[in-house]
């Protein structure tokens, strides 16, 4: 079974060091995730909910946009 | 190790190390089946084949494996964390991906489910022996839950 490539990136690794270099463990306690979801998002491997995307944007202090880009 | 160098130091949480776990107990209660009952076929007829002990036997082994690599599977979390230096509550919890993953795993699992089902019909419409019956039941049962694991675990780490 291959995972279906996703067209949304982000800019979460950049943004998290721009935020005082925030660590992943950091970024998962404010989104009430696990940090292991956090590594899955940043490395594309998850698309996490609309509601999840916005509590990251949220966290780190810079409009949805920013944060997710979508690349068809 | 420092906050920052923690980064990407990927961890198996519960729900994977779950899909580690009953997999492999799923292939060995088949292969102590299989291994019990293939020889008696080389010179008896499948009616005359004694395979529900056997079966019981591998439905006992996979319920006492479950339990017991849960238990074992759990310690080895905790320890390897530690040994990692992470913070232990934060690494094997689970959140909303883990329940996606598991959605997913499961309705990989209803095909087999689904073949299991059609495979005991038609072989009890073909009049087949009670021991093809339950064997093929118990075979495509046991892929089943290979299956769930082993899309579980690509979906763990692959992603989705």
């Amino acid at each position: 079974m291959t995972p279906k490539p996703t067209s949304v990136t982000n800019s979460i690794r950049r943004l998290r060091f721009e935020n005082d270099e925030m660590t992943q463990a950091e970024l998962a306690k404010r989104i009430g995730a696990s940090r292991q979801t956090v590594i899955a998002i940043e490395q594309g491997k998850y698309s996490p909910s609309l509601e999840a995307a916005f509590e990251i944007a949220h966290a780190l202090g810079r409009p949805l946009d920013e944060v997710f880009h979508y690349a068809p | 190790m420092t906050a920052r160098n923690r980064d990407d130091v990927r961890v198996a949480n519960s729900n994977e190390r779950g899909a580690w776990t009953s997999g492999i107990v799923a292939v060995g209660a088949f292969l102590f089946y299989l291994y019990s009952v293939a020889p008696q076929l080389q010179d008896t007829a499948p009616d005359d084949v004694s395979w529900v002990p056997a079966m019981l036997w591998a439905i006992g082994i996979s319920i006492v494996g479950s339990i017991v690599g849960a238990i074992v599977s759990s310690i080895a979390g905790a320890v390897g964390v530690t040994i990692k230096g992470l913070d232990a509550e934060d690494e094997l919890a689970t959140d909303d991906r883990d329940k996606e993953i598991q959605r997913r795993a499961r309705l990989t699992g209803y095909w087999f489910y689904g073949a299991l089902a059609a495979a005991v019909m038609i072989l009890a419409m073909l009049d087949a022996s009670t021991f093809w019956i339950g064997s093929a039941a118990f075979m495509i049962g046991s892929l089943a839950t290979v299956a769930e694991s082993g899309t579980q675990i690509v979906l763990y780490r692959k992603g989705m």
